[in-house]
């Protein structure tokens, strides 16, 4: 695969595929090494990070272990960020494609009505929803899956309709080839790059959004998030720092690990197909 | 021109219709009675208030009467009663908005001027080190929270160095009057204002670099160095001029997150406006409170994209003619 | 002449950084009043010794490595930045091939050539203003005023070549490059533009060096003329030398590339397979693309439709093969009006009429081999899963393709191999008409030559009826055996080429002919062919 090739010859997208790496790992693995959960108190309070490696990275107000709930919020944000950005690229791209392949009435009518949602202030609006929903994992991943479909549906449409006016679009319809044929292997391919970078930055956004829910007290009162986290740590922030540092610091590591792999995806799918004449 | 406006004014209208309808029906879908979930904390304990809310929603009638009652109060300005300070919903968001505007206002024009002069910067000494420094400078301000950014300014320049006060407008009892309280408020203002606009600000600074970048591989960029105009003047009058289009556009919706934003950082520097009133009336679930502000910044996110757009007709002379 | 040349280039060479030689020690000169051109195909680095000369290559990318550009004898590439700015605009001046990026879209005409005067801080006598509107008098733009206010997307083409070259006019240069500059335009444009250049260079004793790809301007404009292939000169002489005695096989076969002039006799008289019958359209602008045309494709004939760009031709070939709906209009074939079919009647109908498109990169999916792109057509017009590969191979057969090609995907394949797979991928549907929609203008004059005779073959052997869309009178009067001539969307003339060209023609085929450059070498029709025949040797 080149995509590998080109994200190995980087040395900052090594570094952000071993953190991701280890961010998804710990995740996924998270109930196998502690399967006490993140709840449990299991020292005494207040300790901080490096003093005791029993506790590598300190225990909060309750004598919970820091490590642990940070673990588990790992989990809660990549699966908040994994679902609800599939579910915002799927629907946004059927919307975008429909609109961008088919053009005329049933473009402008889809696009009116994307542009509507784009422009509700997205945060607001997610608020609103987890509110009147009670928080949830589920109530979450839908709203942000909701506020952050449109900016995909507009992409999808303007990459369908650039293609849709390719010649060798073109020359696939007037060869016979049906509608749907034509979309899912001539244009289909050829738009994937920009939407799997989208997809990418779409998943940063989504992990903030979550953690940005949780701050504010519209988290899953069930799981520990790594927005939650920062919050409960406020309170005691003059007394110990690294209770909100820490979550804060988790966030920004992972988020930059996946734009600096989404711009290596993005850089490694260009050069090969638009051979730029040197002339 | 006038033609334009209308036509562009028309279309928010309607767009405003639409959020409202929206957030109407999202209420009247809530689970269980509607007018028990208005009323939140008091829906077990103040069967006078669910009354009140119960006639003033007129539950008993069809749905599109109700939306008519809806638009009808929206319409005369009322966003109904708080239940917790039992006030009309406008007279509280009215009283905080300044805040959120004078924030959100500084907020914007730091982003806009401080993002497009580090993309500015970044794109003249592509590939050199300024250009790093700013690149890693955005994808970190990016990557971060800003409600957390905001706790560690507040650590770092409250708490250690003592520069800034980390909360509210002013300085409690001190009693300034005129410009020395004017002087105050912005002082209180400088960590919510920054902390509001990192984000925005690694956006432009990202965008502005990236356009630029390409508008010198225009043509017309080789023609002007062809004519023999000195660099500085091609960059700035040829290549920046034309690479703030696009910025203009992403303007009009950063302003309308930053407006949204101020829920963070208002919390966060417990800022008296009405992102912080959203917070309070959340954690209280007063829901016609939370409801009246999410309103208001549609209103307010709608308003700054009709201006972003009537302002990108009047700078790119292509969408003017057309 | 043995005047002092203007510009003398010595053992130029660019290289790749860090990589091979693009360009490679190529020498010429211009004194001035002279017209040097620079002749070459696409790759031959003809626009890199420009930007070499204008010290505009991209410095990332590209570098002068060797050799020198003297200029009134001092070596530019060693006079330092500031003073080469100084020269740049002042005394040598460029114009490019796209005179729409070439200027700046959201900025008036009128700050942007005020900069010609601020960047070297002149002040003509009586005002920049005044002098502006004189320019651009002189370029012969009708309304100067309103040009000065406009943006250039409110100027047609040839305006903004107009601007662009009393820009680079302006202040008197004493040399010019030109890097295709007509290339973008129509013929008639294209004869107003060479004959505008030539009146400035005659007022001002301008060196002109001139980039074209095409050798019936050369013949109209150089004195001196430089091949190029590769990167390095083939061969290089005053233009009555090149023209008359080639000594290059490779000039030869660019010389020869120029279609003879003879229009057909023509005059088939078989069936029509496709008629159209009054189509209108208008664009949503309001726009007039289509005015009552009707016409008929014989069967096993070939078809010229000729017309400059927004004449309706391509608009006309889209309705025919339904890629656009008429507003108004049928299209008739074995009797029936397709137009008015339902669509999944048409889809059953589609692969009788094939099309060819201008461009064969953008023509062909670069992510599917070049086997995939002929499999898939294969497959929906009914062959079996088995002998996909086989006829797939005897379609690249047909069109003299290596059968290797196959596996290959479009950017490995050169221009020409390109356009043969789109042929082959058309001739996979098994068509009765093929619409050929400019399809040799993206492609090399030598290029040119063979797909033409491709085409030729093609039609005998598959019995195929050609639509040929071109706006080159020359290759259609040779090739076809009808014509149409269309202008503002409607039809101007029709018949076998040798009556639409013959004594007493329409004034627009007239102005058409007449536009044509380099008649005085290679002769096309009416009076300048009989001037131009006696010397003509070749």
């Amino acid at each position: 695969m080149p995509i590998w090739k080109s994200l190995l010859s980087r040395p900052d997208a090594i570094l952000a595929l071993i953190l991701l790496g280890a961010v998804v790992l710990a995740g996924v693995l998270a109930p196998l090494i502690f399967p006490g959960g993140p709840w449990r108190m299991v020292a005494r309070p207040f300790i901080a990070p490096f003093t005791d490696m029993g506790h590598p990275l300190g225990t909060d107000a309750l004598g919970r272990d820091l490590a642990v709930a940070l673990i588990y919020g790992a989990r809660t944000s990549l699966e908040i960020g994994l679902v609800s950005t599939c579910a915002a690229v799927l629907f946004g791209t059927a919307i975008g494609g429909i609109a961008g392949f088919f053009g005329g009435r049933v473009d402008s009518l889809l696009m009116r009505s994307t542009e509507m949602f784009q422009t509700v202030p997205s945060f607001a609006l997610a608020i609103l929803l987890v509110a009147i929903y009670s928080p949830s994992l589920l109530s979450i991943m839908a709203a942000i899956a909701v506020v952050s479909w449109p900016p995909v549906a507009r992409l999808a449409r303007a990459e369908f309709l650039s293609m849709r006016r390719r010649e060798f679009v073109q020359a696939a319809l007037l060869s016979g080839q049906s509608n749907l044929r034509v979309a899912w292997s001539q244009i289909l391919p050829n738009v994937l790059s920009p939407l799997i970078v989208m997809a990418a930055l779409m998943i940063s956004m989504a992990i903030l959004f979550e953690s940005a829910l949780s701050f504010v007290g519209l988290g899953d009162p069930q799981v520990v998030s790594w927005g939650y986290l920062i919050s409960a740590g406020r309170g005691v922030m003059a007394r110990s720092w690294w209770l909100t540092f820490l979550p804060g610091f988790s966030i920004m590591l992972t988020i930059v690990s996946i734009s600096i792999l989404g711009d290596a995806i993005g850089d490694s799918q260009d050069p090969h197909f638009e051979r730029k004449e040197t002339e | 021109m006038l033609k334009t406006v209308v036509s562009e004014t028309a279309k928010r209208l309607v767009v405003i219709l639409f959020v409202v309808t929206g957030a109407f029906l999202l209420v009247r879908a809530a689970p269980g009675d509607p007018a028990a979930f208005m009323a939140g904390e008091a829906g077990s304990g103040d069967p006078a208030f669910i009354a009140h809310l119960r006639a003033q929603m007129g539950l008993d009638r069809p749905l599109p009467v109700q939306l008519g009652y809806y638009l009808r109060d929206l319409a005369a300005l009322d966003l109904g009663q708080s239940y917790r300070e039992g006030r009309p919903v406008f007279d509280m968001i009215a009283e905080r908005l300044p805040n959120t505007l004078a924030l959100a206002g500084a907020a914007f024009l730091l982003a806009l001027v401080m993002g497009t002069a580090a993309g500015f910067l970044a794109a003249i000494h592509r590939g050199r080190l300024i250009d790093r420094l700013i690149s890693i400078g955005s994808v970190l301000f990016f990557s971060s929270p800003y409600y957390w950014v905001a706790l560690m300014a507040i650590l770092l320049f409250s708490g250690k160095l003592g520069w800034f006060p980390s909360h509210g407008t002013q300085t409690i009892g001190a009693g300034y009057t005129g410009m020395r309280a004017l002087a105050d408020y912005l002082h209180h203002l400088v960590l919510p204002a920054t902390a509001s606009a990192l984000f925005s600000m690694a956006i432009y600074a990202r965008l502005v670099r990236a356009s630029m970048i390409e508008t010198a591989n225009a043509l017309f960029v080789k023609a002007a160095h062809a004519r023999g105009m000195a660099p500085v003047w091609i960059w700035l009058r040829h290549v920046l001029r034309t690479s703030l289009l696009p910025i203009t556009t992403m303007a009009g919706v950063q302003a309308g997150q930053l407006v949204a934003g101020t829920i963070l950082t208002e919390t966060v520097f417990a800022w008296p406006g009405i992102g912080r009133l959203m917070y309070e009336a959340l954690g209280a679930r007063d829901y016609n409170v939370v409801i009246g502000v999410f309103l208001v910044t549609s209103m307010i996110v709608i308003l700054s994209n009709l201006v972003v757009d009537l302002l990108y007709r009047f700078v790119d002379p292509r969408t003017r003619a057309a | 002449m043995m005047t002092d040349p203007i510009l003398d280039v010595r053992d130029l060479c660019v290289d790749l950084r860090g990589g091979s030689r693009i360009v490679e020690d190529i020498s010429l000169s211009v004194t001035p009043g002279q017209t040097v051109c620079l002749v070459g195909e696409s790759g031959s680095g003809k626009s890199m010794i420009a930007n070499a000369i204008m010290d505009l290559l991209p410095g990332s990318l590209l570098a002068v490595s060797r050799g020198q550009i003297r200029f009134h004898g001092a070596d530019l590439r060693l006079c330092g930045h500031r003073a080469l700015r100084e020269l740049r605009g002042r005394r040598i001046s460029m114009i490019f091939q796209d005179p729409m990026s070439a200027l700046n879209p959201v900025r008036r005409i009128r700050t942007q050539f005020d900069e010609v005067f601020s960047a070297h801080g002149v002040e003509p006598e009586g005002g920049r203003e005044a002098r502006m509107l004189e320019l651009l008098e002189l370029a012969h733009l009708p309304t100067p005023r309103r040009i000065l206010d406009a943006f250039p997307f409110e100027l047609s083409g040839g305006q903004r070549q107009r601007v662009m070259i009393s820009m680079a006019m302006a202040l008197n240069p004493d040399l010019l490059i030109a890097d295709e500059p007509t290339t973008a335009l129509d013929v008639t444009t294209q004869a107003q533009i060479l004959q505008l250049i030539a009146e400035l260079q005659r007022a001002f004793g301008t060196g002109v060096l001139f980039i074209t790809h095409d050798f019936g301007v050369v013949a109209e404009i150089a004195d001196r003329v430089v091949v190029l292939r590769h990167g390095k000169i083939v061969e290089q002489g005053p233009l009555d030398e090149i023209l008359r005695a080639p000594r290059a096989a490779y000039t030869r076969t660019l010389i020869d590339a120029v279609p003879a002039w003879n229009p057909r006799a023509g005059g088939l008289s078989t069936p029509a397979l496709v008629s159209a019958r009054a189509l209108g359209k208008v664009f949503k602008g309001g726009a007039t693309a289509l005015d009552e045309v009707s016409m008929d494709l014989l069967a096993g004939e070939t078809l010229g439709i000729v017309g400059e760009s927004g004449s309706g031709k391509s608009t006309l070939a889209k309705c025919l093969i339904g890629l656009e709906e008429p507003d108004h209009g049928g299209i008739v074939m074995d009797g029936t009006d397709i137009t008015a079919l339902p669509a999944a009647q048409k889809r059953l109908r589609r692969h009788r009429m094939q099309m060819v498109f201008q461009d064969p990169t953008a023509a062909l999916n670069p992510r599917h081999m070049i086997g995939r792109t002929l499999a898939d057509v294969l497959k929906v017009n009914g062959c079996a899963r088995p002998d996909l590969r086989a006829r797939a191979l005897a379609l690249l057969d047909d069109v003299r393709l290596d059968r290797r090609l196959i596996d290959r995907f479009p950017h490995e394949l050169s221009g020409g191999q390109r356009q043969r797979v789109c042929i082959a991928r058309a001739l996979a549907a098994n068509p009765e008409v093929l619409i050929a929609d400019e399809a040799l203008s993206a492609l090399d004059v030598s290029v040119q030559k063979q797909m033409l005779a491709l085409f030729q073959d093609l039609k005998e052997a598959r019995d195929l009826a050609i639509l040929f869309i071109t706006h080159d009178l020359r290759v259609a009067a040779e090739i076809c055996d009808h014509v149409v001539v269309m202008r503002h969307g409607g039809v101007v003339a029709r018949g076998t080429p040798e009556a639409v060209l013959a004594a007493g023609r329409h004034p627009y085929v007239e102005e058409l002919l007449a536009a044509i450059p380099g008649q005085d070498w290679f002769p096309a029709g009416g009076a300048a062919a009989a001037r131009g025949a006696g010397r003509c040797a070749i």
